[in-house]
């Protein structure tokens, strides 16, 4: 060892072998590109499979359960009867699982499990482009914008929200972004025809003339798989149904019409933006899209500073693209009637990416002051309202709910990290900390919907106690015949074929001397006509809210099919 | 500084934890096992102290309270609070189990079901198993709910054993018919000169059960 060296050599104490600073340990990780995609792949899972089909089904989700239950078809079947809103993409994959899964245990998974996994492959198949860029960083953001966002971890159609025919869109899109107007192009367009119509194609238009790129315009291939579909799927209904129910369902979504008046109240304005996306005032869509989307979506508002806009214009500009379409599709949602559900999964993706683009450049360092600030300030709003409803969480769940005390035990736990996080953050100056705390931030939001969320909603507001207590009455094949119409989520729960009678005299048709099930309102059984039908009284069914109204089970006179043999009624029917 | 503060924030975060146990052993952080059975109905809880049962009055207009407690000085005190807040007052005392006679639990379903003693609060001493089982009913009879989501809803409310709700469901009538089942008894002894065996369900189909 020379002078010079000896002179730079660190000095170390014989009688230690450690110093602090020697202590550190480095792991060194493979190259990104190696381990970015299977990471993608487990997070995916983490977030969106977990937990992923266990909630009652309300709404839109109810009438595809209904409709996979019933006979296939150019639309779904409602009660026996054409839904012209609902398309046969969802009942079709919603009956494999239908088929597949226990005779008359049916759960809300044959609906949820093909609308959670359309999520899942839909972020994957964005996400793989950024990291076929490159952009692994980004690639990993957008992975936690999407997969983290409340609208996947719902993944509900009672939130307005078609995941299917998104991915089918999306994959559309995709494809016009990302390689040219293709037969592939034209086939995704065709698929998401059948899963929602004409709304879905006039997204996939708009896209077209937004991006207005020669390789990605209206091609002969982009267009025949579609149109044929339509003309084939025409003509399928006017065979199965009618001329006019095609043309109910191609006029539906225009009848939905559209809101712009301005609530009056607090609680008004509250309902404005949390209401399902195909649901009330047409001007909170934009809103709406970032409650679905937090609670990273708020971060692609950093994007008007032009320090994270400077990463817009890499890999190709995939990114604004995605941008640029997703503004198209807000735009069209909130203008066009009927289109809100259709134009909803890709602006969300728009959003989804135009965050991930933000949280990339905070991590990657590229933001100047204002940009740090602004993104600090984001951060500390999230951390802070999140950390506002841990400490009132941990409280109900350690404390009030005491049947969900280990997940109020992981949940404070989670909210503490967070919280010292960006604290650490804040110390270090660290945008790489405030962006891990907005991670977690996710996580513990993920927790809170699968442990707590889902399981109170079932139980409080969940239509499946009261339609299993209606449909325990009965054999998964018997019919339970009504006179109107009832909310589908009840039917759903019911489990059993429902159908409307036009009249109560109608019951009596087919003469087939089989006992009939009929589930009326307490005022319908007290007031069944004399020519009708007598009636014999099995059940009433108290409404799980004040404001119901009770429910009676009856059945008529004569034979119920068993799978032991026919059995004949022992008590004879007294009115 | 950095550690003073911390220091402190952890501190403090100790003693608010440790004042928190300490009302939560005195049932001042929260009712109970307060929660709602039917809204405007039916309400459950354990025993509440005075002043937060006369909140819980207030709050949802109760009209009614049914007490499973045996006697003692808990039962006489909300029995004269609940005279002097113009309450109905209920005492149905059993054991701590939740293994009452049928004709307590079917006490509750009467007062339930009277629209002017309606709102009514049910509720024992921790509010798990005497009170479980009289909602159990309320659910059976009621509700018609099946009995795994009354065992579910017994669960909610940390009870965890899994007798109450078969024991009350012995008790319901409001449940589906045996026929559903077809529960054909076949009891044939077969003796000599014994001719005349009872039909298969197939073979009794046409034939008035």
């Amino acid at each position: 060892m020379n002078r010079v060296d000896e002179k730079h050599a660190p000095r170390i104490d014989p009688g230690r072998r450690f110093r602090a600073d020697e202590g550190r340990l480095v792991v060194k990780l493979p190259e990104p590109r190696v381990w970015v995609g299977p990471a993608l792949v487990l997070l995916g899972l983490a977030y969106v499979v977990v937990g992923g089909a266990v909630a009652d089904l309300a709404g839109a989700d109810a009438r595809i359960g209904i409709a996979a239950s019933e006979g296939f078809g150019p639309l779904g079947q409602v009660y026996g009867r054409w839904r012209p809103d609902v398309w046969p993409l969802r009942p079709a994959l919603s009956r494999l699982l239908f088929l597949l899964s226990e005779p008359g245990k049916a759960g809300s998974a044959v609906v949820l499990w093909p609308s959670a996994c359309a999520g899942l492959l839909a972020g994957w198949l964005v996400a793989r482009r950024f990291l076929a860029a490159g952009k692994t960083t980004l690639a990993l953001m957008l992975g936690f914008a999407w997969f983290g966002s409340t609208a996947l971890m719902d993944h509900a159609g009672s939130r307005g929200f078609d995941f299917v025919t998104g991915l089918a869109v999306i994959a559309a899109l995709d494809r016009l972004l990302s390689r040219r107007s293709d037969w592939i192009a034209g086939l995704w367009a065709a698929v998401a025809f059948l899963g929602g119509g004409w709304p879905p194609l006039l997204v996939i238009a708009l896209a077209v003339l937004v991006l207005g790129r020669r390789d990605a315009d209206f091609s002969f291939k982009l267009i025949a798989p579609p149109v044929l579909t339509a003309i084939a799927w025409f003509f399928w209904t006017a065979e199965t149904a009618s001329a006019e129910a095609a043309a109910a369902a191609l006029v539906w979504p225009l009848t939905r019409g559209l809101a712009w008046s301005l609530p009056d109240t607090t609680l008004g304005w509250l309902g404005a933006i949390t209401m399902p996306v195909d649901r009330g005032v047409a001007w909170a869509s934009p809103l709406k899209l970032l409650v679905a989307g937090l609670p990273l979506a708020p971060f692609a508002l950093l994007l008007l500073g032009r320090s994270a806009r400077a990463g817009l214009k890499d890999d190709d500009g995939l990114a604004l693209d995605w941008i640029r379409v997703a503004l198209a599709a807000m735009v069209c949602g909130a203008v066009v009637p009927g289109a809100a559900t259709a134009a909803a999964v890709p602006a969300l993706m728009g959003l989804s990416v135009a965050a991930a683009v933000s949280l990339e450049a905070a991590w990657s360092g590229r933001l100047d002051v204002r940009g740090r600030r602004a993104f600090f300030g984001l951060a500390t709003l999230l951390v802070v309202a999140w950390t506002s409803l841990t400490v009132y969480g941990t409280y109900l769940l350690t404390i009030v709910f005491t049947y969900y005390r280990p997940i109020g035990v992981v949940f404070a736990i989670g909210g503490a990290v967070v919280v010292a996080t960006l604290w650490r953050a804040f110390e270090t100056g660290s945008l790489r900390r405030a962006v891990a705390a907005a991670v977690v931030v996710t996580v513990c939001l993920k927790l809170a919907h699968a442990g707590f969320y889902v399981p109170e909603w079932n139980y409080r507001y969940g239509q499946g106690p009261w339609g299993r207590a209606i449909g325990q009455w009965t054999l998964p094949h018997w019919t339970i015949h009504t006179q109107h119409e009832w909310p589908e989520d009840l039917a759903w729960a019911i489990g059993r074929p429902v159908r409307l009678l036009d009249s109560p005299q109608h019951l009596a048709f087919p003469e087939t001397g089989e006992s009939r099930h009929v589930l009326l309102l307490e005022s319908e059984f007290d007031n069944w006509p004399a020519s009708a039908p007598k009636l014999m009284r099995l059940a009433t069914f108290a409404p799980p809210l004040p404001f119901g109204n009770r429910r009676v089970l009856a059945r008529t006179e004569g034979t119920l099919t068993t799978p032991r043999g026919r059995l004949v009624s022992r008590v004879p029917a007294t009115r | 500084m950095r550690k003073i503060l911390l220091g402190a924030i952890l501190a403090a975060g100790a003693a608010v934890a440790g004042w928190m146990a300490v009302l939560d052993r005195q049932n001042r952080l929260r009712w109970d096992h307060w929660d709602v059975v039917k809204p405007g109905g039916l309400y459950r809880s354990g025993q509440l102290p005075g002043d937060q049962f006369a909140e819980a009055v207030r709050r949802y207009g109760l009209k009614t309270v049914v007490n499973f407690q045996l006697p003692g000085p808990e039962m006489h005190e909300e029995r004269a609070l609940a005279r002097s807040l113009n309450v109905g007052f209920v005492n149905l005392p059993m054991p701590g189990d939740g293994f009452g006679r049928e004709e307590q639990f079917r006490k509750v379903l009467e007062v339930v079901d009277d629209p002017g003693r309606r709102p009514v609060l049910v509720h024992c001493a921790r509010g798990t198993c005497r009170t479980g089982s009289a909602v159990a009913l309320y659910r059976f009879e009621r509700d018609g709910w099946t009995i795994d989501d009354v065992a579910a809803e017994a669960r909610r409310q940390t009870y965890r054993e899994g007798w109450i709700p078969g024991y009350i469901y012995a008790m319901a009538t409001n449940k589906p018919d045996s026929d559903l089942h077809a529960p054909v008894t076949i009891d044939e002894r077969n003796a000599p000169g014994e001719l005349d065996p009872t039909p298969l369900p197939e073979a009794a189909a046409d034939e008035p059960r």
